[in-house]
């Protein structure tokens, strides 16, 4: 019964695999190695469910967000979605490529076309989020 | 699942509408936001676990004062610079003279998907303020219910819609060698799954002018059109309450929208007052 608890999560990768998070509204966020600075994008269920992507709304530099606040919008034929962040910070950049290529969402909405890099305030915050496994069962 | 149908009969200021409709929205997410905080994961036993009854979602149907609305493609320069002149996206420099204070429309910048368009006196306007998730629908799936009930309402007055890779609906040209025109403009807004805006379909031919004089949606060159236009005549009114029908009925066909749509149906649609919604 259950999840074997433990015993998947034990081996050594595990502090870098952790450090990709998930939200239930379906962004992904991942930590650098400097543990700092985090990007932050939507995932490949959102970019599926929305469509094809024809504009992405992209953060200015220096904004401040708390978790929750929208930190750029992501727009597919006709709907735009707010794209939440899921931790506080300060937006360092958006990603530039997406004001060109908005589709790239598409095709590599967990890779390239990450939306905004920000500096986290406090790299704790990123444990109250869901791991991949948890991210999964909430939407199957 | 219940549906509140809020139908304003009189033409109504688009803020309040906006106001409105931003009350609801909030409503919703803040119900979001304490049942997600619930450490209560997986299979809740006991109905007793939730807080409180989700609040109903919510379809509003009106007609505003001549608005010209922008999605967030399109934002102005920026409007906190304080100068006295009207900050406008590029796309609505050219009418500028009509949307002077007490001009002939107004401006509201909004965040909903889409292009430019128009609302005002010979339009239904509805907007459906619901959670998405609890209704089993993708934010496309969405998108083509509120098109498929704008076509189903078309076809009671024999009028052929069609949905084609340019958003929106559009009546066929009759001469087949004509470019079809577009009957209603599509455009929402999600944050959390919660959907807000909605359509904006054309019932006379008043809404016309206006369209004339901006590129709607983005599309240059194509041209609008009425249910009036197309030979229908009938009421404001009348077309609020079938696309009510009709999206219901939209949404709990199973197949809407096809791979094993999951969420509820909606049972009843009551009719609310604007101040019961303000209230609740």
């Amino acid at each position: 019964m259950g999840f074997p608890r433990g015993s998947i999560r034990s081996f050594s990768q595990s502090a870098f695999l952790q450090a990709k998070k998930y939200t239930e509204s379906h962004e992904w966020i991942e930590l650098a190695n400097n543990g700092k600075t985090a990007k932050v994008g939507i995932t490949e269920y959102a970019a599926q469910s929305l469509g094809d992507v024809v504009f992405v709304e992209l953060p200015e530099a220096g904004l401040e967000v708390s978790a929750g606040e929208p930190v750029g919008a992501v727009e597919s034929v006709k709907s735009a979605s707010d794209v939440l962040s899921p931790v506080s910070g300060t937006v360092v950049k958006g990603n530039t490529i997406l004001d060109d290529k908005a589709k790239a969402i598409n095709e590599n909405p967990e890779g390239d076309a990450w939306i905004a890099e920000i500096e986290v305030n406090d790299a704790t915050e990123l444990e109250g989020l869901l791991d991949a496994e948890a991210y999964k069962a909430q939407h199957e | 699942m219940r549906l509140a149908h809020l139908h304003l009969p009189s033409i109504t200021p688009f803020s309040r509408v906006s106001h409105l409709q931003e009350t609801l929205t909030t409503r919703l997410l803040a119900y979001k936001k304490l049942t997600s905080q619930l450490p209560s994961q997986s299979p809740s036993p006991t109905p007793r676990s939730t807080p409180s009854k989700p609040p109903d979602p919510t379809i509003i149907t009106f007609t505003p004062n001549p608005v010209y609305t922008t999605g967030r493609r399109d934002l102005p320069p920026s409007n906190t610079a304080s100068t006295k002149a009207l900050s406008l996206p590029p796309g609505l420099e050219p009418i500028r003279s009509l949307l002077v204070p007490d001009g002939y429309a107004e401006y509201h910048p909004t965040l909903r998907g889409g292009q430019t368009t128009y609302h005002g006196p010979g339009q239904m306007v509805a907007y459906t303020i619901l959670d998405l998730k609890r209704l089993g629908l993708t934010p496309r799936c969405h998108i083509r219910v509120l098109e498929n009930s704008v076509v189903d309402v078309l076809g009671r007055y024999r009028i052929p819609g069609a949905i084609t890779e340019d958003p929106g609906v559009w009546v066929p040209s009759s001469s087949k060698e004509g470019p079809s025109k577009k009957i209603t403009a599509v455009g929402v807004h999600l944050r959390r799954n919660i959907s807000s805006y909605g359509i904006g379909f054309n019932v006379t031919e008043e809404p016309m002018w206006y369209f004339r004089q901006i590129v709607a949606c983005g599309l240059e060159g194509r041209e609008a059109t009425s249910l009036e236009g197309q030979g229908a005549q009938t009421s404001v009114n009348d077309v609020a309450s079938q696309f009510v029908e009709a999206f219901t009925r939209r949404i709990n066909a199973d197949f809407a929208c096809g791979d094993g749509a999951s969420g509820e149906k909606i049972e009843e649609v009551y009719n609310v007052r604007e101040e019961d919604l303000l209230r609740a």
